[in-house]
């Protein structure tokens, strides 16, 4: 048996992504998964959890289209924080609420996940990046915006709405 | 035929008391480095170190063995861990420094926990040997087992 160590997932280049806050936590997520960066107004809360997707914690229209609001707080399991902004993700109608936009950082390469978390992680992160060095060194999980919520627990949400509002 | 064997073990003190890891799963002794703690749901896990670039979990096992009112950890021992066909290292945070130690083995007490897999006897202080592996399986399954009974889903 050889001891190893996490290492990097091979290296394509180096990828822009968008570091962002829910609560005390940082997280990173693939600039390329999100669609648009917007101000939590306008969501419309989500009455009980009568389907069991307890994250999901609004909805919101945009271009006409109905999209599910993720809660980042219960997602991640982490303590209620105030949310202010959302990220939308890509070719989805799933979005997320965060606390803030950091800033946007070029990672070169992302670590695998240690063998050793075998929890909710392994689906929430794609793997781990490091940023900066030295006493700036800071380790971020890249999230994995999948995880956020599938296509058809989205159309389960979106369904289950519409028939509460007729 | 004795049951009884000599090896070689790295010492590590986990506030008054004193536990042993085989040497050959010891890499090294790290000083205190700087903890990355980010959202999961792995039981014992604290975050990551990163060593030489590399990262490394970090598993605080402090109260298992000796329970919440342990004091603050000064170094950071690495050892290795199994996963499969693998092995990775983890940073299993001590109170103090360690010591390498040759002694006899002897088998642990009856009625002690499985991750106890022996005794050693040095200068006169009885040591208990740590499975580390053992320890971190039987955390986590009663972690699961205590999820369950409060009617909450366990992570897969």
């Amino acid at each position: 048996m050889r001891p190893a160590t996490p290492r990097a997932l091979p290296a394509r280049h180096a990828d822009a992504m968008i570091l962002f806050t829910v609560g005390e936590s940082a997280f990173a997520i693939p600039a390329t998964a999100v669609d648009e960066i917007r101000n939590a107004q306008g969501l419309r809360p989500i009455a009980g959890s009568s389907i069991g997707y307890r994250k999901v914690s609004h909805t919101f229209l945009r271009g006409g289209r109905t999209y599910c609001v993720v809660d980042g707080n219960i997602h991640f399991g982490i303590l209620p924080s105030k949310a202010t902004r959302l990220l939308v993700l890509r070719q989805s109608n799933v979005s997320m609420l965060v606390s803030r936009i950091d800033r946007m950082a070029e990672v070169s390469g992302i670590h695998a996940l240690p063998e050793a978390f075998t929890g909710e992680e392994r689906n929430w992160y794609l793997g781990l990046a490091v940023l900066g060095s030295g006493t700036s060194e800071e380790v971020v999980p890249v999230v994995n915006a999948e995880a956020f919520l599938s296509r058809a627990e989205a159309e389960a949400v979106l369904s289950a709405e519409t028939g509460k509002r007729e | 035929m004795s049951e009884f064997r000599s090896n070689s073990f790295v010492l590590f003190p986990m506030g008054d008391k004193r536990f042993a890891l085989p040497s050959q799963q010891v890499t090294e002794l790290a000083m205190p480095d700087r903890l990355h703690r980010f959202p999961h749901t792995t039981p014992l896990l604290a975050g990551v170190l990163v060593r030489r670039g590399n990262i490394i979990p970090v598993c605080d096992i402090a109260d298992v063995l000796v329970g919440a009112e342990t004091p603050s950890r000064k170094f950071f021992l690495i050892a290795t861990r199994g996963h499969g066909h693998s092995a990775e290292c983890i940073a299993i945070p001590v109170t103090g420094e360690c010591e390498l130690a040759k002694a006899q083995v002897v088998p642990p007490v009856d009625g002690g926990p499985a991750f106890v897999t022996g005794a050693l006897n040095f200068r006169g202080e009885d040591i208990e040997i740590v499975d580390i592996d053992r320890l971190i399986s039987e955390y986590a399954a009663k972690a699961a087992t205590a999820v369950r009974a409060r009617g909450v889903e366990v992570p897969a």
